[in-house]
């Protein structure tokens, strides 16, 4: 560990084997590679800035997550006070009608595009409201345990279960079905 | 074992989550049921499309490069910042020489210095911020990479991180330990211990702490205590403040 002056190389050298998890989570999480990086940038300058209230021998890999989501929470907030311009894109529209319909209609971010990875699966992930989605990524892309998720999102573990569960659920309709929308789809949604 | 008993483990059973018992339960009943059978092949591929989506996302080649940039810029902001102590110690510097226009030669500055022929104090100080001139040694091997035994010290607060030899050139040897404390509280803490007579103090302020003659000052950022105890010359060097860090030295 390095002191005082070296403080930021200590930061970097500690946290740069993190950013493939973080740019993943953000990816997945925005759906947008762009929203990613900025994100992912964003949440190395909160954390150096606090970097001194970081407990050694804790996970850092779960406090660096956990500052990653509150900066996409900000982010989503931001944007949802902007107004958003629509394009006039038929496939746009389609999607805008289906999220109007789950909490994923909350973030503007999760703008799909014709380059994005596996837009199914990211499709599918966009029907799923921020509670359902960010312990199935967590689980899923950073493989963490139950309690670990419990502890990062903050509530129980039995939670993080049944979520993981409705998530998935609702995922596998999405892509063995194709397509968007469905009323069987929103009513797991429902809690 | 139901369905309906089944359906619900599917998901434990495949995050690791169920003990070897009840997954010998699950994974009977799939290979009897068929449509648990459809669910499990179900969920078998939606963990092939995140492994697949897991590997295919590629970070960014230069993204490093660009928050090492960021980071950077922020640590110059922090540094010259008004509220930061180093800018607000500059400022006050500043102050004095206008004020008293005396020139300041180098070793005004000098607080405490390693014998002749040997970085200045402000540089052994400084040390403790860097891993210049530092050889890491684990605590075992110390004594025996710096010549000398190296005297326990105690400090029941903090816990050791990390212990090296500072050589600077091949005559002077100095152990170098780094602490964080072990309670709840921040505060970082660099002590260093070499033979009698190496580390000497010019400047600071001469105070008696327990059974210790220790010359305290402050140097930039940081608190710094040297003093001489069982033949051996010690120099704290810590960001807490220096009654602190002067408590720290009485336990020690």
């Amino acid at each position: 560990m390095k002191f005082f002056r070296n403080r930021r190389k200590e930061f970097e050298l500690a946290t740069s084997p993190l950013l493939k998890d973080l740019y993943r989570m953000a990816y997945w999480r925005l759906g947008s590679a762009q929203d990613a990086e900025d994100v992912v940038q964003e949440t190395y300058l909160r954390a150096y800035r606090s970097f001194d209230t970081f407990k050694t021998g804790t996970n850092l890999k779960a406090w660096m997550i956990r500052i990653l989501l509150n900066v996409v929470n900000d982010t989503l907030a931001k944007r949802a006070k902007q107004p958003i311009i629509l394009p006039m894109d038929e496939e746009l529209e389609e999607v805008l009608t289906v999220e109007d319909q789950s909490s994923s209609a909350q973030d503007p971010a999760m703008n799909l595009t014709r380059n994005e990875l596996h837009p199914d699966l990211m499709s599918a992930l966009r029907q799923l409201p921020s509670t359902l989605l960010q312990p199935l990524l967590l689980r899923e892309l950073e493989e963490m345990q139950y309690g670990d998720i419990a502890t990062l999102l903050d509530i129980p573990v039995g939670t993080v279960m049944s979520r993981l569960f409705r998530a998935r659920r609702i995922v596998k309709q999405k892509l063995t079905k194709g397509g968007f929308g469905g009323t069987e789809v929103m009513n797991y949604e429902v809690q | 074992m139901k369905c309906s008993d089944a359906l619900p483990l599917l998901d434990l059973l495949n995050d690791g989550a169920l003990d070897t018992k009840d997954s010998a339960l699950v994974l009977d009943h799939i290979s009897k049921c068929e449509s648990c059978h459809a669910e499990q092949a179900s969920n078998e591929y939606l963990r092939a499309k995140f492994v697949e989506a897991k590997s295919d996302t590629a970070v960014p080649a230069d993204l490093m490069n660009r928050i090492s940039g960021k980071l950077k810029d922020e640590e110059r902001l922090v540094r010259l910042s008004p509220s930061s102590n180093k800018m607000r110690g500059l400022l006050a510097l500043a102050a004095c020489i206008a004020l008293c226009a005396i020139p300041l030669t180098q070793s005004s500055f000098k607080s405490v210095s390693v014998a002749e022929n040997h970085p200045s104090a402000d540089s052994l100080i400084e040390n403790a911020t860097t891993t210049d001139h530092i050889e890491l040694a684990s605590n075992a091997e110390i004594s025996q990479k710096v010549g000398y035994t190296i005297k326990k010290v105690n400090l029941p607060d903090w816990q050791l991180q990390r212990s090296g030899v500072f050589a600077n050139d091949a005559s002077t040897k100095i152990a170098r330990f780094e602490f964080a404390p072990r309670a709840n509280f921040q505060g970082k803490l660099t002590c260093y211990q070499a033979q009698q007579g190496t580390i000497s103090a010019n400047n600071g302020t001469l105070i008696t702490i327990g059974d210790k003659q220790v010359r305290v000052g402050q140097h930039g950022n940081y608190s710094y205590g040297v003093w001489t105890q069982n033949e051996r010359d010690y120099l704290f060097v810590s960001d807490l403040s220096l009654k602190e860090l002067e408590n720290v030295i009485s336990k020690a």
